[in-house]
């Protein structure tokens, strides 16, 4: 006569792998997901500190600094950080008078993605008439 | 223990386990949203902050645009020596609303900004060069950039001064400066103007004036009684003054005191002085070629330019030049065998063989040189 002996049967041990896998495939995709996104909020905040840290040191300069910019200029590496590249950008709205300088910082997270972050403002001649 | 409990028990265990996992996942999930959220509002306020600074920026500039047109919010406000009441205007910025909508997109809704500005606490300007309507006072802009339901306002306040940038009539023309100090940034400037005690950024107000207004303070050196107060006429050019001031005759009328502001050296040939006028020129070199004087008149001609030159030439032997001479920072140049009848202030001057002074009127001081006068062989 066969002793019942207590425990899991094979197919008891399948069902609950295929439940426990079930559950945990898609918290694992949850963790990636929330891994990749903390990445991107990290590079994005760094990206607006960059340009915004670039703009503020423009704030102050003379005026006639500001104007003698070159149109775009490329940002240094060093300064950006392996994932990122960037550049300044200068437009005469009115020349001598005000102009506009843009900072745009742009990365890939991914082979198929371009991130970027622009900021931009104007600077006042303020002895202009 | 039976095995139905035991099964029991490890299937709750499993659904413990499966429920702190997924209680973990959406900790993260709500984590990583909530960075989203407030990376996405750092943004917003540093574009948003941006562009309120560049409507703030285009506001003054529209500001220094429109102040000396008839019929602008500003135009009696920069005028009155003090007021009483705060001139208040508000603007859309064209310029600024573009840059918001290419920085946060065109919507809906539709991003918009506007600026509102004050002017507080007018206070004459202190100075010895000071005109009753130029002043000190505050610009309080407030710029509100909305983007859909949030509304961010950044408020800033700037020292300005007020001055006047050209005679009362009929230019009738002022302008502000934008004080530095702490935060001034984008809108920093120069820091003074004429009549107030020099200060770290007196090469700015100096470069600021230096356009049209050089002299306002009394130059470099103050060496001239420069007073714009006694300015009655100002040209901006030679054309000008010539096309206004000579007559068919070729004469040319000095009444009260005419200011040439042009920059570029000019010869006066062929005419004649008339009158008992003055002659002002800031910024560039003048030369009287056989330029005669009206007889019994005796008009002033002040070259102030920093190493300009006031030269007569083409004066014949024994010719008399009646007149009061000044170029307190420059270079008076005369001919051999010329008489002077009249005052000499200069900087420099090699006197030529031959020259001679004499008084117009006995009060009148006869000669003055500031550095070096020395006579040429």
């Amino acid at each position: 006569m066969r002793r019942k002996v207590p425990g899991f049967s094979l197919v008891e041990v399948l069902l609950a792998a295929a439940v426990a896998a079930l559950a945990i495939v898609p918290l694992a995709g949850s963790f990636t997901t929330a891994t990749l996104g903390t990445q991107q909020v990290v590079q994005t905040t760094r990206a607006v500190e960059l340009a915004s840290s670039r703009l503020e040191l423009l704030r102050g300069r003379p005026f006639a600094e500001v104007a003698a910019l070159p149109a775009v200029s490329v940002l240094p590496a060093a300064e950006l950080g392996r994932p990122c590249e960037g550049e300044m950008g200068r437009v005469d709205l009115v020349p001598g008078e005000l102009v506009r300088i843009a900072v745009r910082v742009r990365w890939s997270p991914s082979p198929k993605l371009l991130e970027k972050v622009e900021l931009a403002t104007f600077y006042l001649n303020a002895r202009a008439r | 223990m039976t095995p139905c409990r035991s099964r029991r028990g490890s299937l709750a265990v499993l659904l413990v386990l499966l429920t702190l996992l997924a209680l973990l996942g959406l900790t993260f999930l709500s984590r990583t949203s909530g960075e989203r959220q407030l990376t996405a509002q750092l943004l917003a306020h540093e574009r948003s902050q941006c562009v309120a600074e560049a409507a703030i920026a285009e506001a003054f500039w529209t500001v220094q645009k429109t102040m000396n047109t008839t019929g602008s919010a500003w135009f009696a406000a920069m005028r009155q020596p003090s007021s009483s009441s705060v001139p208040t205007q508000t603007f859309v910025p064209a310029r600024a609303a573009r840059l918001l909508e290419e920085l946060a997109g065109a919507g809906p809704p539709v991003p918009k900004v506007d600026v509102e500005l004050r002017f507080l606490g007018a206070a004459p300007l202190a100075g010895l060069a000071a005109d009753p309507a130029e002043k000190t006072g505050y610009l309080q802009a407030s710029a509100a950039v909305t983007i859909g339901s949030v509304k961010r306002v950044h408020r800033l306040v700037r020292e300005v001064r007020v001055a006047r940038t050209a005679p009362a009539a009929p230019l009738d023309a002022f302008s502000f400066w934008i004080c530095a100090g702490p935060g001034a940034g984008a809108l920093r400037g120069p820091g003074g103007l004429p009549g107030t005690p020099p200060g770290p950024h007196d090469a700015a107000v100096k470069l600021a004036l230096e356009q049209s207004w050089k002299y306002s303070w009394g130059g470099q050196r103050a060496r001239f009684p420069f007073a714009r107060a006694r300015v009655s006429e100002y040209y901006p050019d030679w054309k000008t003054f010539l096309d206004r001031r000579t007559d068919a005759s070729r004469t040319i009328l000095l009444s009260g005191v005419v200011l040439v502001a042009d920059t570029a050296d000019a010869t006066l040939s062929g005419v004649r002085l008339a009158g008992n006028g003055a002659l002002w020129v800031t910024d560039c070199s003048l030369k009287l070629a056989a330029v005669a004087v009206a007889k019994g008149d005796l008009p002033q001609l002040a070259v102030l330019g920093p190493g300009k030159k006031l030269e007569l030439t083409g004066y014949l032997p024994g010719s008399v030049f009646r007149g009061s001479l000044a170029v307190p920072e420059g270079t008076l140049v005369t001919e051999a065998d010329l008489t002077i009848e009249g005052s000499v202030l200069a900087d420099r001057w090699s006197i030529p063989p031959n020259t001679t002074l004499r008084h117009s009127r006995a009060a009148d001081p006869f000669l003055v040189t500031l550095s070096e006068a020395t006579y040429a062989p």
